[in-house]
């Protein structure tokens, strides 16, 4: 048996290659001036991420590659598809979040409070991606797991990074808190799953389970509770509730930049591993699962929307919109049935169109942070008169979010799930999430309304280094747009990605 | 020895770890319960393993990488842990209560 | 079948566009040049009139049912097509659109001077409203037509809002919420047909024309369901008693040119709505309802009149009048005869223009004297002969004077509704007698008797105001003249939209070449 192993460099290359560059960036920090620094951090983490973007695309395009295989067949790392669809949706999330966050940072050995230092930021930025990448092509438990980790441990710091913030701390403590004990829980059940099947293997552990549950007993019933586990941890990740209460309090203790990052990609990466893991790994168990991502779905996004109504404050508002979501990313998968693959289609639609669009929202906020600190929804009173296109953009996203024109990005968003889960025959879920859809447009009218009363302010101009704010905004901008007019494509690609 | 007796210890020092983060409200006991909670992860992985005589070793090997994981949460979770005491001088989470939605834009305010 | 096929042209993709180009040449304008502005604005505007009455002399009045069609997938995942094409109906209210925009730029001409948003703005909506309405009559695709029918908001309610009177901000507050809860409705009506044509023919769609053809036989319950839906979104852009509130706030406080824009053009989409949606989609569902909508219709003629003689704003007091007459359009609508439905169509043209030259006349008054109230006029007609006379022939329009287009429609509306709803009838009669008493009364006080204190300067019409009066007051005399053009347009149309209602005109039938009195 030979103790080397053939590594495909070119299937695991994104993560290589934002790996790589973390270190870089943090190499440079060390033994660059700091007049070099402030230009050269931020753009090498940029080209860094382009670079992955790009090698991700090349491997959509060609045939799907493995990697870290088993000489009784099974890889642990495939990039197909649905590995290079998160894989982009991950990276052109990061794109937008590294322009995002460029005014937060400060270069200076010694940074002022408020800011963040560029370098750390940067690196442990790039890190958590690296994670993202894994989870998606992850095939056995200890490859997602180890990704799930490397996703969580810099995000726990980049939550409270930005110096002498109180707040900024206590959501990183309750942030870590809640991880940890979710990754307990997670990695409990995935030893009794290994207790009953014998692998880590996501294939293997399919067909045991198979066996597994045909003889009801003892250990179907502890197989059923490993599964459950393994979901009760994911949804943690994906803050669904009841597992959500971290949420809310991260995100408006976080840099806005960090909470968009953790709404969007940190939730792709929770849904990659939980897809894999439902989808490939515990099929057999659909029974079970079922019914619980139903409920989990349905609850998600009824108390989502019902807490979201009495928000006051504009990042709290979008968290617990974010919850909400959540529950309509679930919708699709309850399905657990015949149809299971149109419902994998439907999510992976819709999480590509909810990257979009609450990045855009949450790029509003960075914006509209500057004129009003506080960030209460009130003060966005009259914003239209202050900040035209802030005001413009922020109302794109948020009828995006609710679903209505003019970001009918977001109506097909809806339709699509809505479309899974009755093919599937989970209407009930479907009148659920019919009901939430209405009281979700309450409280984003409110706001977008509340931004297009006429007001008699003069417009602000904008800051320095808010062009890069700016631009981010823009492309999340440009994509819903697109997505609004032409959304054909993103489908398509869903349902390539779906086709396992 | 039996499988069943490594799962029942297992299963205790799961509940205690379990019961451990729901009771304590130090953040560095909190720590410790996970860390049980983990370990008995750990126990059961390495028993199934030895059980199932697995030539892969699938069980063992997890749980090195499992005690990895729980050494970097560590390490993260006391640095954060630390940077809490140094600005609010506490330690206990039920006491951490800026971000909360009780009227979250009036403590705002009373922030800034 | 020279006769039947139709140009290939894409009139309406054209027409709807070069109001958007005209948007982003305004755009493309310096802020200052304010000159350069208005005229692209206006040059934009004759140029799609003239597009439209070129689209107008090739429509064959005997030809296919939709013409100048086109039809590309756009999300076929959705069955959602960009589809457009012009009937009769869609034909006369685009035309009808096409001669207002220009109106209402001209009049408008100083409206924006003192606004919070400047010129260029105020123009460049004025535009992408007319393009959008273009859309929305254009338009053979459910969910592209919803696509556009929510969009007109956008414009109006920064038109309303930026540039109206002191209670701008709650009025188009209150106008967007009216039309955002009616299009919410539309919206779940518009999911619903999409699941039921899933449900009925094989793949689901929203091409109009395949959901007429594919003869969808809705259950009962859901044709219910579903006619209300788009019925009340429709009714309250229209808007029909009793979801009319939001319109006397709007019209009141919008500048005139976007009343004009607001009541005449924009609002017919909802009338238009019913002719295209719910009669031939839900057929079962509009014969069951029609007596309860047509009590609406009634009710809401002699309310939105008696209304209408209680108020001291003149601009509230058009407004009332105009909740009076789209009772008289509903009313046509709703009795399923072809006299009632060409007639109601006719309606809502000659409404437009008579509606519009009463709004207009209403704003040179309040320009001049700075107020709204008929209580601050009086003798404008001894100060101002040429004024006077233009405030005495918009109204008549108003109260459908024999040889004037209004009362050709009115008249096709009461016989076509007599046919079928006797009592209906009758009362709406009724109606046109208050709206002499509204009508005069307000003329009377405003252009006749002792002039007061404060008219005695009034200048007559300028020559710009007086090129933007004259060409709708020539319509509407024209068109009370000679409506037959028109109504061969309109009438295979509307035969068409009623077959799957009602198949055959029960007698006595009229003749509806009828022209008017000679």
């Amino acid at each position: 048996m030979s103790l080397t192993q053939s590594i495909d460099y070119a299937a695991i290359s994104p993560p290589l290659v934002v790996v790589v560059t973390a270190v870089a960036v943090l190499l440079a920090d060390l033994f660059v001036s700091a007049e070099v620094r402030r230009r050269l951090l931020a753009p090498l983490a940029l080209a860094g991420t382009l670079g992955a973007l790009g090698a991700t695309a090349w491997l959509a395009t060609g045939p799907a590659r493995s990697t870290f295989c088993l000489a009784g067949g099974g890889c642990s790392y495939v990039a197909d598809g649905f590995a290079t669809y998160f894989q982009t949706i991950v990276l052109a999330a990061l794109v937008v979040v590294l322009l995002l966050s460029y005014p937060l940072f400060d270069e200076r050995e010694r940074v002022p409070p408020g800011q963040v230092p560029a370098a750390e930021f940067l690196a442990l930025m790039l890190m958590s991606v690296s994670g993202m990448l894994v989870v998606a092509a992850g095939r056995d438990l200890l490859t997602l797991l180890i990704g799930l980790e490397v996703v969580s441990l810099p995000a726990f710091v980049l939550v409270g990074l930005r110096r002498g913030d109180p707040r900024g701390v206590e959501a990183a403590l309750k942030f870590f808190v809640f991880s940890v004990v979710s990754t307990a829980l997670t990695i409990y059940g995935i030893a009794l799953v290994y207790g009953t099947t014998g692998s880590i293997e996501l294939h293997h552990i399919a067909h045991a389970l198979s066996t597994r549950h045909a003889h009801s007993g003892a250990m179907s019933a502890t197989a059923a509770a490993g599964v459950v586990l393994v979901l009760v941890g994911f949804g943690f990740k994906i803050a669904a509730v009841p597992f959500h209460f971290w949420a809310p309090d991260t995100y408006q203790g976080a840099p806005v930049p960090v909470a968009a990052f953790l709404s969007v990609a940190s939730k792709a990466a929770g849904f990659a591993g939980l897809i894999v893991l439902l989808v490939v790994g515990f099929r057999p168990y659909a029974d079970v699962w079922g019914p619980a991502v139903g409920v989990l779905a349905a609850v998600s996004m009824t108390v989502g929307n019902l807490v979201a109504l009495r928000q006051r404050n504009v990042v709290r508002l979008l968290a617990w919109s974010t919850v909400a979501h959540a529950g309509y990313l679930l919708m699709p998968l309850a399905v657990a049935s015949s149809q299971l693959r149109e419902g994998v289609r439907a999510t992976l639609a819709y999480l590509g169109i909810y990257a979009a669009m609450n990045l855009g929202a949450f790029g509003c906020a960075v914006l509209v942070r500057r004129l009003h600190p506080r960030l209460a929804i009130e003060d966005l009173r009259g914003l239209v008169t202050r900040a035209p296109l802030t005001a413009v953009a922020f109302g794109l996203f948020l009828t995006a979010l609710a679903g209505l024109p003019p970001g009918v990005a977001g109506l097909f968003a809806k339709v699509v799930v809505f479309r899974a889960a009755v093919h599937g025959h989970v209407t009930w879920l479907a009148v659920v999430a019919a009901v939430n859809t209405v009281i979700g447009l309450a409280y984003y009218l409110r706001v977008a309304a509340l931004m297009f009363v006429p007001a008699d302010d003069a417009p602000v101009a904008p800051s320095s280094r808010t062009w890069s704010v700016s631009a981010g905004v823009a492309i999340a901008a440009a994509v819903t747009v697109v997505l609004s007019v032409y959304p054909q494509p993103l489908l398509h690609l869903a349902s390539t990605a779906a086709q396992r | 020895m039996h499988l069943s007796l490594a799962l029942l210890l297992s299963a205790l020092l799961f509940g205690v770890g379990v019961y451990g983060v729901l009771a304590r409200r130090n953040a560095i006991a909190l720590l410790m319960a996970v860390e049980l909670m983990l370990n008995a992860a750990n126990l059961d992985l390495v028993a199934f393993d030895a059980w199932f005589k697995d030539a892969l070793h699938a069980g063992q090997v997890f749980a090195l990488f499992v005690v990895v994981v729980a050494a970097a949460e560590v390490g993260v979770g006391l640095a954060i842990v630390l940077a809490v005491f140094r600005l609010r001088q506490t330690v206990a989470v039920d006491e951490l209560r800026q971000l909360a939605d009780v009227d979250p834009v009036l403590r705002v305010d009373a922030d800034a | 079948m020279d006769v039947t096929s139709s140009s290939n042209f894409p009139w309406v993709t054209v027409l709807a566009l070069l109001p958007l180009i005209g948007t982003l040449g305004i755009m493309l304008t310096p802020r200052e040049s304010h000159d350069t502005v208005k005229r692209v604005a206006l040059g934009t505007s004759l140029v799609t009139l003239a597009g439209t009455v070129a689209m107008c002399l090739e429509y064959k009045t005997n030809g296919a049912r939709f013409q100048f069609v086109q039809s590309y997938d756009w999300i076929k995942a959705f069955g959602v097509h960009y589809a457009v094409g012009v009937d009769g109906i869609a034909l006369v209210l685009i035309l009808m659109t096409a001669v207002l925009t220009p109106v209402i730029i001209l009049a408008s001409w100083h409206e924006a001077e003192d606004g919070k948003r400047g010129v260029r703005t105020f123009f460049a909506l004025l535009l992408a409203t007319e393009a959008i309405i273009l859309g929305v009559f254009g338009s053979l695709d459910v969910f592209l037509f919803y696509v556009l029918f929510e969009a007109m908001l956008i414009p109006i309610y920064f038109l309303i809002g930026s540039y109206g009177g002191p209670r701008r901000s709650y009025a188009a507050v209150k106008f967007l919420l009216y039309s955002l809860a009616g299009g919410l409705l539309m919206l779940v009506a518009v999911i619903a047909l999409f699941v039921v044509s899933a449900h009925r023919l094989k793949h689901g769609t929203f091409d109009y024309r395949a959901l007429l053809a594919g003869d969808l036989h809705i259950g009962h319950g859901e044709q219910v369901a579903l006619f209300l839906g788009f019925f009340i979104a429709f009714a309250i852009k229209a808007p029909l008693w009793p979801f009319h509130t939001w319109l006397p706030d709007a019209a009141a406080e919008a500048p005139t040119g976007v009343a004009v824009m607001l009541v005449g053009v924009l609002d017919k989409v909802g009338t238009f709505g019913f002719l295209r949606f719910c009669i031939p989609l839900f057929p079962w569902a509009a014969r069951e309802l029609a007596p309860y909508i047509l009590g609406l219709c009634v009710t809401g003629i002699l309310y939105g009149a008696l209304l209408a003689i209680g108020q001291r704003d003149m601009k509230r007091l058009v407004a009332y009048s105009s909740v009076s007459h789209f009772g008289f359009i509903a009313l046509g609508i709703f009795a399923f005869t072809t006299q009632g439905g060409s007639g109601a169509t006719l309606y809502m043209v000659n409404h437009a223009f008579s509606t519009g030259a009463l709004f207009l006349v209403v704003g040179f008054l309040a320009s001049r004297r700075g107020s709204r109230m008929i209580d601050d006029f009086g003798g404008a007609a001894k100060v101002a002969p040429w004024l006077g006379a233009a405030v005495l022939v918009a109204g008549l329009s108003a109260l459908s004077l024999p040889g004037l287009s209004t009362f050709v429609s009115e008249f096709l509306v009461l016989v076509g509704t007599f046919t079928v709803h006797r009592w209906f009838a009758v009362v709406a009669i009724f109606g046109i007698v208050l709206a002499a008493v509204y009508v005069l009364w307000m003329v009377q006080r405003t252009i006749h008797g002792p002039v007061r204190e404060g008219i005695e300067t009034f200048r007559d019409l300028g020559s710009r105001e007086a090129w933007v009066i004259a060409p709708v007051l020539a319509v509407i005399v024209v068109l009370g003249i000679y409506p037959k053009p028109l109504l061969d347009a309109i009438n295979p149309a509307v035969k068409h939209t009623f077959s799957t209602v009602r198949p055959h005109d029960p007698a006595p039938s009229v003749p509806v070449t009828l022209g008017g009195p000679r």
